[in-house]
């Protein structure tokens, strides 16, 4: 009597509690799938860096109340931009009818629906979002997290044994077990934030900063990697390795624009009013009249807020981007979905807050990809 | 979940049973409905089903988790929570045989298997004309009553809003608190214990001379190392046993207007309904207006090209989930919270669209 008993009991014990006199018209095949696959399925896939897979029925609804209290929160998905300050490309965030569904379908008894039972087949493996790249260059060798850490940051030197000055498309980051790289960072000879080229997070697209830029890597250039690991309950206690690789892609074209990186930087003196300790202004001019393409948050602790903008030599301001409860984790690149032109002379402005309970002690930076006129 | 560990955890978690099975009479279409007796639905007038009652505990991440006792989540620590299930016996070929007791189906004779479903629990209406909150364990529910001048009164009942025993909780009715921005941290002035009364019917506080409206929070502890819950009451009048019935709330059909101005404008009308019900204090009610609210707000999707609008029309639909949420608990400073993202919402939805006057 016992497995038909059992089997019986899981199908019983799926509904969560339901509420109020409604029930969902959301099945969870039909209209919950399709938003889980493309908002959560880069990290909630088997083997992923989620520490639950979202795309079957039965791993999905016993986390029905998570799932509700992430998505109301704007947890999750994790996207710090807040959509009023402009059109980013591969936005993450949810819409208004898809936080619906999912809510609803959370509060209105997880109805499974007519689907498949087993996950699709096409998100078998990882592979190089852009095709295979014109040269790889892996961690020289695995970097292992033994049973009792949790998280930790390798930083490891990538000789590119370049024979002449070579033009990049693209950078992208394979990892070798994805269910602990959390995040990664490509930096041209040393880590710093000026020399950063590359960032990666599992649900981004290969970063191409602009359809005709294209970034300058020296012959016999040095890269940095730094990978940033974090074990899910699912590896803890377990020794796991990984041996992460970066992806180059070529630009073989006579011309085009070439990228570069401004760095806005908290590390002088704060200008500008503001509550000290828990708010902070900081500015950088620009000589040059460039196009922004794409901006990248460096932040080394939680923050409420970040906002940017740029004053123009007339004294009109442009927002370039605001982001809310922004933090370490997910250090996103955020590509404009068109770039913006910025007069000579106009003056970058990024203004922090910290929480009550972290005021603002380590240095944050705003990086912009420009491209020079 | 790892299935694996889905597995493991369904081996290590059957559904066992407690023994303290309780047979009661249900309505085949409002499960909220418990009546020890047989006879007809007071909602609809169906004839009413016998049905058993088991409780258990579980967690309220993994609803997979169902174990006999109280305890911690052995997937997330968390501690369980009690639920009701109902057990039944079914026959695998006819989904409308529920037995409540073993055997053997009547129309094809094939042993019947056992079924346990968890219970919604739908009634948050006032059963003493007094103020109606479920506490964040979403198990027990509570009724603030103001009966006369100076007496305040907290009713406890189940998830089944079946009444339980006051004598098992402790708890404080505070009348003025001052909060402290240096520490961040709220200091009460003015507070009087809540003491049980002699059948442990209610607990009671004598909260002194007032004028109406009286604002009174209760802080309540449901375990005895557990933490004290707030819910914030706001009593108009003095309640009144006879109004219990008329202030029960339902959602009524949806109509949603054909341009987007008077969605708008419907919307607007929403808004001014819950912002009425959260300065009276009717925090378990602002449920009806705010979801129609965000069902309007879904019709101007389809339309919406501006980033601003999209933006307002997500907001809004997330707003009104969390005060359906927060307004159940009775908190009014999360409900403030999510009406102050509400109303902005509404403000920029406005502006976008236009409002017919």
């Amino acid at each position: 009597v016992k497995a038909p008993l059992l089997a019986l009991s899981l199908l019983a014990a799926g509904p969560a509690l339901a509420h109020k006199p409604t029930t969902t018209k959301f099945t969870y095949h039909r209209d919950v799938y399709p938003i889980l696959l493309a908002r959560c399925g880069a990290c909630h896939r088997p083997g992923g860096v989620g520490p639950m897979s979202l795309l079957t029925y039965k791993e999905t609804y016993p986390w029905a109340v998570s799932i509700k209290n992430e998505v109301l929160a704007l947890r999750m998905p994790p996207w710090f931009a807040d959509e009023r300050s402009g059109e980013f490309q591969h936005r993450k965030s949810l819409s208004a009818s898809e936080v619906d569904t999912i809510v609803d379908w959370c509060l209105g008894g997880t109805p499974e629906g007519d689907g498949p039972a087993g996950p699709p087949s096409s998100i078998a493996g990882i592979s190089w979002a852009r095709g295979e790249p014109d040269l790889v260059l892996a961690m020289p060798e695995a970097f292992t997290l033994d049973s009792g850490t949790s998280d930790a940051v390798a930083e490891v030197r990538l000789e590119t044994g370049l024979d002449e000055d070579r033009w990049l498309t693209a950078i992208d980051v394979r990892p070798g077990r994805p269910s602990v790289v959390r995040s990664a960072l490509v930096f041209r000879e040393r880590a710093a934030p000026e020399n950063v080229i590359a960032s990666w997070v599992p649900d981004q697209d290969a970063a191409a900063p602009a359809a005709d830029g294209r970034r300058r890597l020296r012959k016999r250039a040095t890269l940095v990697l730094r990978v940033h690991y974090e074990k899910t309950w699912l590896d803890e206690g377990k020794s796991v390795s990984d041996r992460s690789e970066v992806g180059l892609y070529f630009d073989e074209r006579e011309r085009g624009r070439e990228v570069e990186t401004v760095v806005v930087e908290s590390g002088g003196d704060p200008m500008g009013a503001g509550r000290p300790g828990f708010e902070a202004t900081f500015e950088r001019s620009l000589p040059d009249r460039v196009d922004v393409v794409a901006l990248f948050p460096w932040l080394e602790a939680p923050l409420t807020s970040l906002r940017a903008e740029a004053v123009l030599p007339g004294g009109e301001t442009r927002e370039l981007i605001r982001l809310r409860e922004p933090g370490p984790d997910w250090p996103r690149k955020y590509v404009l979905g068109a770039s913006i032109t910025l007069p000579a002379g106009s003056r970058l402005q990024v203004t922090l807050a910290a929480p009550e309970e972290e005021p603002l002690r380590k240095a944050h930076a705003l990086l912009l990809d420009v491209i020079r006129d | 979940m790892n299935p694996v560990l889905l597995t493991l955890a369904l081996l290590l978690f059957p559904p066992a049973f407690t023994g303290a099975q309780e047979l009661i009479w249900t309505c085949p279409d409002h499960r909220e409905v418990t009546e020890a007796e047989p006879g007809e639905c007071p909602i609809c007038k169906r004839e009413l089903v016998r049905s058993r009652i088991d409780e258990a505990w579980s967690c309220p991440v993994h609803s997979v988790v169902v174990e006999p006792t109280a305890g911690k989540c052995p997937l997330c620590r968390r501690p369980l929570y009690p639920v009701s299930r109902e057990v039944a016996y079914a026959c695998p070929m006819h989904p409308e045989i529920r037995e409540v007791e073993e055997g053997s189906c009547p129309i094809c004779a094939m042993a019947l298997v056992l079924e346990t479903t968890t219970r919604p629990h739908q009634d948050h209406n006032p059963k003493r004309g007094g103020i109606f909150f479920m506490a964040p364990d979403a198990w027990h529910h509570l009724e603030g009553t103001y009966p006369e001048p100076g007496v305040f009164r907290v009713y406890f009942y189940d998830n089944f809003s079946r009444p339980m025993s006051a004598k098992a909780f402790r708890g404080r009715a505070v009348l003025k608190e001052i909060f402290d921005p240096a520490t961040r941290t709220t200091k009460e002035q003015l507070a009087y214990p809540l003491l049980s009364s002699a059948g442990g019917e209610y607990l009671e506080a004598r909260v002194g001379s007032g004028s109406l409206p009286r604002e009174i929070t209760a802080k309540l502890q449901f375990e005895r190392e557990g933490a004290f819950e707030r819910f914030d009451f706001l009593f108009a009048d003095l309640s009144r046993a006879e109004d219990a019935a008329a202030t029960a709330t339902a959602a009524g059909e949806l109509v949603v207007p054909e341009t987007p101005q008077g969605i708008a404008s419907a919307i607007r009308d929403r808004h001014e309904i819950v912002r009425d019900l959260i300065a009276r204090g009717a925090y378990n009610q602002i449920y009806v207006s705010a979801l129609e609210a965000k069902d309007l707000a879904l019709a101007l999707e389809s339309g919406a090209e501006s980033a601003e609008l999209q933006w307002a029309l997500r907001e809004l639909v997330r707003a009104a989930w969390l005060l359906d949420d927060y307004g159940d608990l009775g908190n009014r400073e999360k409900v403030l919270s999510a009406y102050e993202r509400f109303e902005e919402a509404v403000k920029t939805i406005e502006a976008a669209v236009g409002g017919s006057p």
